[in-house]
């Protein structure tokens, strides 16, 4: 990864993509029974709730830092990414271990500034690779935080991404699913840039939109 | 068996929208008490509080969003404010504040502590959904009886008496040396041996523990998790979890863990 100081410049001059269609999320049952942290009581849940990552830290988001959204493009993969399901090299899928009950929510997203970074020649341009953006990062933030190392690269790319106000997404590959291709979405920038994230659930029981 | 009596209070300037919301109310089975302007005083507890917004009021209402107020002074004199006291003096009752139409009053009133908005218009029969749709959400959301905050995960790492984390007792649990451990959290290992459960430790030993009580909510039993903290995560950099505890690093594991108890992809 280019360094930090080197990212603003660098994503300024990157391609913008639209991606529209339906994407899938993953939450825990129980965050879906009640209003989300720091909401009024007795306010209705938020299945597109985007404050998580920022509690402590998600691979593109800093401890925190913006919030974020974060999207599989199938319910398979949204599954995978929460470890419910293990993907096989093979593509087979086995059950993950025991866990609470677990929603899966679709939405349709608008989201017409999206920079790819599965995109060879945006990989390029950063100086980045699928090894890096696959990589672990919990322990890189965690020396962060204790003064001992930089920022994970991708925390890095994801906070200059977010500060450049003109990005509404990045679309990474997921490191559960290869071949996958999630979305990160920062949700501050919705309503600025023209995006929209719409939770899709015509039996009315859930209501959430972004902005 | 008795049924609990379900309360609601109304606040509306007009007397006959007032009135009009009572009989709704009165209709789901609710005592209501009909007021004309929002009290700052102490309060009766309620299960819904529904707000009218008058034409004239939303007309001289500029602002987008309520300025906080000063306690025990005046009634609020504009409705954001009204909205905002209510929501700041009964926090965990879902209020309903009916807008007029066509306005940019529902936004500005979920900005300034409403629950939800229903257009002043509304019919019998939109406004009992609506209703019913809070009293749902109410009790959906209400906090189970006996629920973590009255609980102890792993009671058997802290000490009887103090209450406090025993430092000896999270080695034990881990089956590593006490200085080893003391070692990665960078403690003085007399120290700890003389007193392993001292207020000052508490600090340093409460992310390894928080480790551990998540780690056993998720796998249930002692040695489901010792098994889990001795095997090699890709996430860690293809260290198990213990290694990266002893080389000073529990909160990336910590961090792991409540991800995955909330949902954050990896």
């Amino acid at each position: 990864m280019i360094p930090a100081n080197e990212l603003p410049a660098c994503l300024a001059g990157l391609p913008r993509i639209a991606v529209a269609g339906v994407f899938w999320r993953t939450v825990a049952m129980r965050h879906v029974r009640g209003a989300p942290p720091g909401a009024p009581a007795g306010s209705p849940p938020r299945p597109l709730w985007p404050g998580g990552p920022v509690l402590r830290g998600a691979r593109y988001t800093r401890a925190g830092g913006c919030n974020a959204l974060y999207l599989a493009p199938d319910a398979a993969a949204a599954l995978a990414e929460v470890e419910a399901v293990l993907f096989g090299d093979d593509g087979t899928i086995t059950p993950g271990p025991a866990h609470d009950p677990l929603a899966v929510f679709a939405a349709t997203v608008d989201l017409p500034a999206v920079v790819d970074l599965c995109d060879a020649e945006v990989q390029r341009a950063l100086r980045t690779s699928y090894a890096e953006l696959t990589a672990p990062w919990l322990r890189a933030q965690e020396r962060h935080r204790l003064g001992r190392g930089d920022l994970p690269p991708t925390q890095a790319l994801g906070e200059a991404a977010c500060a450049a106000g003109s990005i509404l997404a990045l679309r990474y590959p997921s490191y559960r699913r290869p071949g996958v291709k999630n979305l990160v979405v920062f949700t501050g920038h919705l309503a600025a840039l023209n995006g929209r994230v719409d939770l899709v659930d015509e039996s009315g029981g859930f209501l959430d939109r972004l902005p | 068996m008795a049924t609990a009596v379900k309360r609601a209070e109304v606040v509306a300037e007009d007397e006959e929208v007032g009135e009009q919301l009572r009989a709704y109310l009165e209709d789901l089975d609710y005592d209501v008490e009909v007021k004309r302007e929002v009290e700052t005083s102490v309060r009766v507890k309620v299960d819904i509080i529904v707000y009218h917004v008058s034409p004239d009021a939303a007309r001289v209402e500029r602002r987008s969003k309520a300025r906080p107020q000063t306690p025990g002074k005046d009634p609020p004199r504009f409705w954001l404010d009204a909205v905002h006291t209510l929501s700041a003096c009964a926090p965990d009752t879902p209020i309903l504040v009916a807008v007029p139409a066509g306005e940019d009053a529902a936004d500005k009133a979920l900005d300034s502590g409403a629950t939800d908005v229903i257009e002043a218009t509304a019919t019998p029969k939109v406004f009992r959904r609506r209703v019913e749709l809070l009293e749902a959400l109410s009790h959906a959301a209400a906090p189970a009886a006996g629920g973590a905050l009255l609980s102890v995960p792993l009671p058997e790492l802290r000490d009887e008496i103090s209450g406090r984390i025993d430092a000896r007792r999270v080695a034990g649990y881990l089956q590593v040396p006490l200085r080893q451990l003391c070692g990665a959290l960078r403690l003085p290992y007399g120290r700890v041996h003389k007193t392993p459960d001292a207020a000052g430790l508490q600090r340093a030993f409460a992310p390894l523990v928080r480790v551990l009580e998540l780690a056993d909510t998720a796998l249930g039993s002692r040695e489901a998790v010792r098994m889990w903290l001795n095997r090699p995560l890709y996430e860690l950099e293809n260290d198990s979890p213990l290694a990266v505890v002893l080389a000073g690093e529990a909160g990336a594991v910590q961090t792991l863990l409540e991800n995955a108890r909330i949902g954050v992809p990896g």
